[in-house]
């Protein structure tokens, strides 16, 4: 198998009042998307770190997807925009670890865009497939079969 | 406070699920009161739930609507009835009792889980009105995707024409859905639950059905018989080729009561089926050697093969019905030994005994009846002899099968003669079609006179038939016997019609009547006790469906008979209730399509043979005639739902019911409808595809709406480019009768305009207008940004009308411009925006309980008292009371709670209730020990992700104690369960695998309160909306990906902690800052509710701007209004004033705040738990055009003054108004609202005083939104002129000794110049410009222009986002005097939230500083929207959780991660993805399968 086509895992960061509804949605619309996405819940956008989105790189994520409400609709006002913030610092930051910054995006839906969060996921798992699986990824997996054998 | 004297009752009931309704109910329920929230669709959400975004914020009206349509359902003193309206209210304010109607939902409430199986069996296909039927709905849905009460529903609107008219009442809606999902057995069981004939009917029936179906207003009915052929056939097909076998052979059950049965016929077998059914032993008896009567001795085997017959008959036989063949009553058995052997018995005899035509000649050989004839033919072994030439005399059935089956018997020549003219005939149009074929000719209009020949027959003269009918209908020809004609035959059969053999009566006396027996109508039994006759012997020759309903009566009849109960109660038939014409299915807008053509023999294979000449449908046929059903019932009762909902919730006999409410007063929150655009016909709505109403394009925008958001055309699909938005369409229009302006439509399709454009950037939009009202805050900069913007054009015209491109579907649109001229423009969208209207419903409603409307059928108010109906007690809040847009709604809502709380103030708190939890086990010691639930929600799940391998793998995790799957983890004998595992094995985590949090958390958190653990040690993961769902197609990922997300909350659960809110005491009192009407309004509404208010004032006189006012545009007296709410305030004995006072510090928080007061120096601190801020705003000073040079040029607030001391010689005096002086500007971009009604209003004044003078009114755009539309129109008809000029060319004046004002008008060609007396400024809004100092104190906002910023524009108009202080009047923004008093008390009522708490509980959800760690740097102070944070006595940080709103923002950027947010802790992330890509790793036990 081409490593190109070892599965890989998204992880979306979903703020609870927007994107985490909109993804909803899209469930009771059966609207169809890539199984790879892992939704983690957040109250809001603003409450994710830094720290989260390199520990999900870190851990083996082959992408993080950070979707907040739209700017301007934040639900607690601004936290979408201090999201932005941190996401694209994080960005930088995966840039100079030698990581391609394109596996961390963020994106901004109302909990009515089931169909804009599902095309979002689609081309965040498209993109990170182009990509490849994580080099940190293929790292530990190979450190943990050395373990094993 | 008074004292109340007699009791009153703490509840109210809101009329209106809207946002008015809902924020109503929650004001009033978190305040201490009951609420009944009343609506009349099935769910709540009005319609802010259909728009896309709103303006001027652009936010998504689901996102902002949702949470509250959540936090309603959660409120446990809110209850929410649906479906419901109010429809009687007796006694008196404080103690109403109102009689509510609830229309059945079909669907139980308690027992619904929403799992949708429902929606994805039923087969019905109806418009979707929720999405104003653009794109269609299942019959059973949702109401719409976010709905609350979050349950399924059912539309029936009654029973369809179809079905109403079959005898048998067959439910032919349900077995054509049925068909349409191939479930063909179903099918023919329901036809077979009225009808046990449903092969036989398919082919032999004269399908009356056929002649009703709505489908003909569009092209031709439905092919009902031959779908029921279709179904039958395919049933026996299966059983031939085995797939399906015949029912089991029953007999009776022991004991069972005995029926006979005479005659196996349609009749006698129908009843037979429905009482085996019921357990009766029923015994047939028939004279014959085979059953079926008429259907086997009458129908010719070409037209009914004998097989078919056998196989139905074979089916009632194995209900356990005994058949005794040759057994002829009368002379093989009496009518009293069956009457003995029996308790009950029906004769369905039929009529057997041909009628003779009573002519001479009728005796001689080679003469023969129908009816014989036909009984031979029946019988290969008695086969009738058939000579050459044939006459056949009669035009109904009978005659027809009898010359076709002498044709196939070998006669060379038939001849059929009837007494009816071709189209008079009884027999049906396509068995005459059928017989012409086959060479008989038919002789229509002559009867026989003689039958000629000496002993064998020759011929039959005939004599002509003049008219057949009388005027009322009944048989009785007449001939003129004068024209006669004969036609020669060898042998002639009589077929007109039989007569019933009362052979079997033998001695039993039986009443008759015109020859036939005498049956009651209604339960069919006869003269003799017990004895039950129907068919043709009670009702003459009839259809084989007539015979059947006979038999199905009489069973009923039967039945009840026997069990003693009263035969007279609503037989089946007569229960139902038809579909009033104007719900049945709109046919103009359906295409045609063309009914089905079955296959037939052709005549030459068929002339000579008795094989079945017509075929049935092919399988593609079938399907596509079933699509052509209109599903006029909307459900189909198919039943579908019922096999498919395993809660066992659905009820297809759910029966409307009425309640009645002890309530102390009333709010009627009803909404309004959107203007029926087809009344506007010249706009062509309704019959052009691609001309949308303003309502329907938002659900066109909607993501959730039928096309996904995107614009599009409907008549072909493409996007669309140009759109045409035409505005007051049914506004501002006295043609409709709606002569005020809808308030909203501007910016609404400024906003449709401004999203469309987003969306595609190459759209062209226009937008033809009168005037753009954009008067609400911050619109006209939301509507410069819209026509500054490029590709939106607004067209001030006259739009005259629409037209349809032929051939490429675009829209012509013919305006006159501004200039006057005829102008048209293609486009690919019209977009009427339509205008608002009260409601039938809630005008009827209102008309019901007294309630006084308006002119236009609006509640009846006035402008100050804008809240109270003619009714004292009851209320109106939002567009019912006037066309409005949100944010006035809700804040209409808060004030009229605030008006039902100052009424039932004596009664706060009587009728809540709070749940009661037991004691909170302490885990905090305790290792986890995890009980995790895998829900299947039914196959919502379950089909996709293997469940059971779920809750394997998770019985395996750490610290996992229990694992199980539950078909519905949220049935409530399920939670049951979860909280009995609680206690079984000492659970201290819970995690649910099944839907989704947002809906289903509450429960489970709820569930396990009631088992005494701590509601945040539960964990959701949602493996349906967000696995199962999205991942049908790729059941081995979603079984993986439920696996994984399973494990993450597993992991996360582990680090869950208890949590538990606090609370502190809160300070009862209020306190009120500004002493204008809003300020006074506010503070009475708090101090009349019985709390201490501090009414703090910066001047020495309470009234504000109110004291520079007259009066309104309706005439009221301003001054005597002002002074009398002084007078109040003055004397309350809860109000505090503090005159020439200012707020110099503001300490707290949200129930206790500490407010400075200085006044003259001094200083005093006062407690408070509320702040209304109440400041107010002021005219703007001018320079401009002349003002302060010449005496000549005042303001209107001046003039008003001049007037009102009628002070201003008018006689022939010329008086200029210029409108937006110093409004709309770089300056002051908003428009300050009140100027263009002011205007209007002193026009008028002045026009009263003296009509000779001449007022101009310079305008932009003429802004008297809502009803004050009227006194613009009433201005324009006493001769006030109103000139339009341009912003860039603003008018100029000049002073040469002459006041002169020259205007440069778009409207006319040249420069208008007006020489004049007086020139008045109508000036702008100013906001204060020393806000900035209070507004720094309170820590609350302002924007650009100096008005203070409300906690959300659309949702929370009168909150600050600081909570516990809040606004209203002008401080907010320019606006009405009716306006502020609404908005006064909608502050008092949210205020009133808090005040009326002892304590307040804090939410556990809030961080917390970790004070070792805080390194003081004081970054959360920084980055929180709240000010949360603050700095604390040893100089760390520290949350004051009161204030924190639980975002997180702070903990995650706290550079020492001293900060935590409870329950969404740093850890409890981390071990989720930890767990998340351990898993991979991992071999799991068994390999991840697809669930069988």
């Amino acid at each position: 198998m081409n490593s190109n086509n070892k599965e890989i895992t998204v992880v979306a960061f979903c703020c609870l009042y927007c994107a985490y509804a909109a993804a909803d949605l899209a469930g009771s619309m059966r609207i169809q998307y890539p199984a790879n996405v892992r939704i983690v819940r957040t109250p809001c956008t603003g409450r994710l770190e830094v720290e989260f989105f390199l520990k999900a790189f870190e851990s083996g994520a082959d992408g993080v997807l950070v979707a907040g409400c739209e700017e301007g609709s934040c639900h607690f006002k601004e936290g979408n925009l201090v999201a932005k913030r941190r996401v694209n610092y994080a960005r930088k930051y995966l840039q100079e670890s030698g990581l391609e910054p394109e596996r961390l995006r963020m994106v901004n839906v109302s909990s009515a865009m089931a169909r804009q969060l599902t095309d979002h996921i689609k081309d965040m798992v498209e993109t990170v497939r182009k990509l490849g699986p994580s080099p940190l990824n293929k790292a530990k997996r190979r450190q943990q079969q050395e373990i094993k054998s | 406070m008074d004292k109340a004297t007699d009791k009153k009752t703490g509840a109210v009931l809101v009329q209106g699920g809207g946002i008015a309704g809902i924020q109503a109910a929650l004001d009033l329920a978190n305040s201490g009161f009951k609420v009944y929230l009343i609506e009349r669709s099935p769910a709540i959400g009005g319609m802010m739930s259909h728009l896309d975004k709103t303006f001027p914020t652009g936010d998504c009206a689901t996102c902002i609507v949702s949470p509250k349509l959540v936090e309603c359902a959660r409120n446990i003193n809110v209850e929410i009835l649906t479906l419901s309206e109010l429809v009687d209210l007796e006694g008196q304010p404080g103690n109403f009792k109102a009689t509510v109607k609830r229309y059945p939902r079909y669907v139980d409430e308690v027992k619904c889980t929403a799992c949708e199986q429902c929606t994805d069996a039923c087969p019905v296909n109806v418009p979707n009105h929720f999405d104003r039927n653009m794109g269609t709905r299942k019959a059973i849905a949702k109401y719409y995707a976010q709905a609350t009460p979050n349950i399924f529903g059912i539309l029936k609107n009654g029973h369809a024409p179809c079905k109403v008219t079959c005898p048998a009442n067959i439910n032919v809606q349900g077995y054509i859905q049925l068909i349409k999902k191939k479930e063909y057995v179903k099918a023919v069981n329901l036809i077979r639950e009225r009808n046990p004939l449903s092969a036989i009917c398919g082919r032999a029936c004269n399908h009356p059905c056929e002649a009703v179906c709505t489908r003909n207003s569009v092209d031709s009915p439905v092919a009902i018989r031959l779908l029921k052929r279709f179904a039958s056939d395919k049933e026996m097909e299966l059983v031939e080729a085995g797939l399906i076998s015949l029912p089991e052979e029953k007999t009776p059950p022991a004991g069972a009561r005995k029926v006979g049965i005479i005659g196996a016929g349609p009749a006698g077998l129908t009843a037979a089926a429905a009482l085996a059914d019921r357990g009766f032993a029923v015994t047939i008896y028939e004279a014959t050697p085979a059953a079926g009567g008429m259907l086997r001795w009458g129908i010719p085997e070409y037209r009914l093969p004998k097989n078919i017959l056998d196989y139905e008959v074979e089916l009632i036989r194995r209900k356990g019905v005994t058949f005794k063949y040759n057994c002829n009553v009368g002379r093989d058995i009496t009518l009293e030994q069956i009457h003995h052997d029996n308790e009950a018995v029906f004769a369905g005899v039929g009529v057997q005994t041909s009628r003779k035509l009573g002519v001479e000649g009728e005796d001689k050989a080679g003469v023969n009846y129908g009816v014989e004839f036909l009984r031979q033919a029946g019988d290969k072994d008695t086969l009738p002899e058939v000579k050459d030439r044939v006459i056949v005399i009669g035009g109904g059935n009978v005659a027809v099968d009898v010359a076709r089956t002498a044709l196939r018997l070998g006669a060379k020549h038939v001849d059929m003669v009837s007494l009816e003219q071709r189209q008079e005939m009884p027999a049906l149009p396509e068995e005459i079609e059928a017989t012409l074929e086959e060479g008989i000719t038919v002789h229509n209009g002559w009867g026989p006179q003689r039958i000629l020949g000496n002993e064998k027959v020759e011929g039959i003269e005939f004599k002509l038939c003049t008219s057949v009918f009388d005027k009322e209908g009944r048989f009785s020809p007449t001939y003129d016997t004068c024209t006669l004609t004969s036609l020669k035959a060898d042998q002639v059969i009589i077929a007109i019609g039989q007569s019933l053999d009362k052979g079997f009566l033998g001695n039993k006396n039986v009443a008759l009547e015109r020859g036939v027996l005498k049956a009651d109508p209604v339960t069919l039994e006869t003269s003799v006790k017990g004895l039950f006759a129907g068919g043709d012997s009670v009702s003459g020759p009839a259809s084989i469906i007539q015979a059947v309903a006979a038999g199905k009566r009489a069973a009923e009849s039967i039945e009840r008979y026997l069990k003693g109960e009263d035969m007279r109660t609503a037989h089946f038939s007569d229960s139902l209730r038809q579909i009033p014409e104007e719900l049945l299915p709109t046919t103009k807008d359906k295409e045609k399509k063309a009914k089905a053509v079955p296959g037939e023999i052709a005549v030459e294979e068929r002339k000579d043979n008795f094989k079945e000449v017509e075929g049935g449908f092919s399988e593609e046929q079938a399907l596509a005639e079933c699509d052509r059903c209109l599903n006029c019932a909307m459900c189909s009762e198919c039943q579908e739902c019922v096999a498919a909902c395993e809660q066992n919730a659905i009820d297809h006999f759910m029966l409307e019911k009425t309640v009645k409410l002890d309530v102390g007063s009333v709010i009627l929150a009803p909404g309004f409808e959107e203007f029926a655009a087809e009344r506007k016909g010249e706009f062509g709505f309704g019959r052009y595809p691609n001309v949308l109403t303003s309502v329907q394009f938002e659900r066109m925008l909607s993501a959730s709406g039928p096309f996904e958001g995107h614009v599009i055309r409907r008549s072909d699909g493409e996007e669309a480019k140009r759109i045409a938005w035409i505005q007051c369409v049914g506004s501002r229009d006295s043609k409709c009768g709606n002569d005020y302006c809808s308030s909203v439509c501007c910016m609404v399709s400024t906003k449709q305009a401004l999203i469309t454009s987003d969306h595609s950037p190459d759209l062209q939009a226009s937008v033809f207008y009168m005037d753009i009202r954009a008067h609400g805050k911050d619109f006209d900069q939301y509507y410069e940004r819209a026509r500054n913007q490029g590709n939106i054009n607004y067209i001030k015209s006259m739009p005259s009308r629409v037209l349809q491109v032929p051939e490429s579907k675009d829209l012509r649109l013919q305006y006159y411009d501004e200039s006057g001229k005829l102008a048209e423009a293609d486009f690919d969208l019209v977009v009427l925006s339509v205008g608002m209207e009260p409601g039938s419903a809630a005008r009827d409603c209102a008309k019901r309980i007294g309630i006084d409307l308006n002119e236009y059928g609006f509640c009846a108010t006035d402008r100050f008292s804008p809240l109270s109906t003619s009714k004292p007690g009851v209320f109106v809040a939002g567009s019912f009371q006037e066309p409005k847009d949100i944010p006035e709604t809700v804040t209409q809502a808060s004030a009229a709670a605030s008006m039902s709380m100052e009424l039932l103030a004596s009664a706060r708190n009587s009728l809540v209730t709070k749940r009661v939890y037991p004691d909170e086990h302490d885990v905090t010691d305790e290792e986890p020990r995890i009980g995790v639930f895998i829900c299947h929600c039914g196959k919502n799940i379950a089909s996709v992700v293997d469940v059971e391998h779920v809750a394997e793998i998770a019985a395996q995790q750490p610290n996992v104690i229990f694992a199980t799957h539950t078909m519905y983890t949220c049935a409530d004998s399920n939670l049951n369960n979860i909280r009995d595992m609680i206690h079984e094995h000492r659970l201290n985590r819970i995690v649910v695998a099944s839907c989704t949090p947002r809906t289903h958390e509450p429960i489970f958190r709820d569930t396990l309160r009631e088992a005494g653990l701590n509601p945040y040690l539960f964990e959701l993961a949602n493996i349906r909306d967000q696995c199962s769902w999205v991942h049908s197609a790729e059941p081995e990922k979603a079984t993986e990906k439920a696996i994984e997300l399973m494990k993450m909350s597993v992991a996360r659960s582990r680090l869950l902690s208890p949590l538990v809110g606090s609370s502190f005491a809160v300070n009862q009192t209020g306190m009120v800052i500004g002493g204008g009407v809003s300020g006074m309004t506010a503070a009475l509404a708090l101090a009349n509710q019985g709390f201490k208010v501090h009414l703090v004032e910066r001047s020495e006189r309470l009234g504000g701007n109110a004291l520079d006012l007259n009066y309104t545009l309706e005439h009221d007296d301003v001054q005597g209004f002002v002074s009398e709410l002084a007078r109040q305030v003055e004397r309350h004995g809860n109000i505090t004033l503090h005159m020439g006072t200012e707020v110099s510090g503001v300490a707290g928080f949200i129930g206790s705040f500490e407010v400075t007061l200085s006044m003259e120096g001094l200083n005093k601190d006062v407690k408070c738990g509320a702040i209304i801020v109440a400041t107010g705003a002021g005219p703007a000073a001018t320079r401009e055009f002349l003002y302060g040079k010449s005496d000549r040029v005042l303001t209107q607030v001046e003039l008003e003054k001049k007037l009102a001391k009628q002070a201003l010689p008018l006689k022939g005096r010329n008086i200029v108004m210029i409108q937006c002086v110093g409004s709309r500007n770089d300056e002051r971009p908003y428009c300050s609202r009140i100027c263009c009604s002011m205007a209007v209003k002193n026009a008028l004044k002045i026009k009263q005083q003296d009509p000779t003078a001449n007022i101009y009114v310079l305008y932009r755009d003429i802004r008297t939104y809502g009803f004050r539309e009227k006194y613009y129109k009433q201005a324009r008809e006493a001769g006030v002129v109103f000139i339009r000029y341009d912003r860039n060319t603003p008018p100029v004046v000049s002073d040469g000794g002459i006041l002169t004002v020259t205007v440069n008008s778009p409207d006319f060609p040249e420069a208008v110049e007006i020489e004049t007396d007086y020139l008045v400024l109508s000036t702008a809004v100013d906001a204060p410009k020393d806000s900035r100092k209070l507004a720094d104190l309170l820590k609350v906002q302002l924007n650009a222009d100096g008005f203070y910023v409300e906690a959300h524009m659309k949702l929370r108009p009168v909150d600050f986002a600081t909570e516990g202080i809040f606004l209203c009047g002008l401080a907010h923004s320019p606006k009405m005097m009716d306006e502020n008093i609404s908005q006064a008390r909608a502050a008092a009522a949210r205020a009133a939230t808090v005040l009326s708490k002892t304590q307040l509980e804090v939410g556990a959800q809030v961080s917390q500083v970790d004070q070792q760690k805080c390194i003081s740097c004081m970054t959360c102070t920084k980055v929180c929207p709240y000010g949360a944070p603050t700095v604390n006595a040893d100089g760390k940080a520290e949350i004051i959780a009161a204030k924190c709103m639980g975002c997180g923002i702070c903990a995650a950027e706290c550079p020492a991660c001293a900060i935590q947010l409870n329950h969404f802790e740093s850890r409890q992330f981390k071990t989720m993805l930890d767990e998340l890509f351990n898993v991979r790793e991992e071999e799991t036990t068994k390999p991840v399968g697809a669930p069988q």
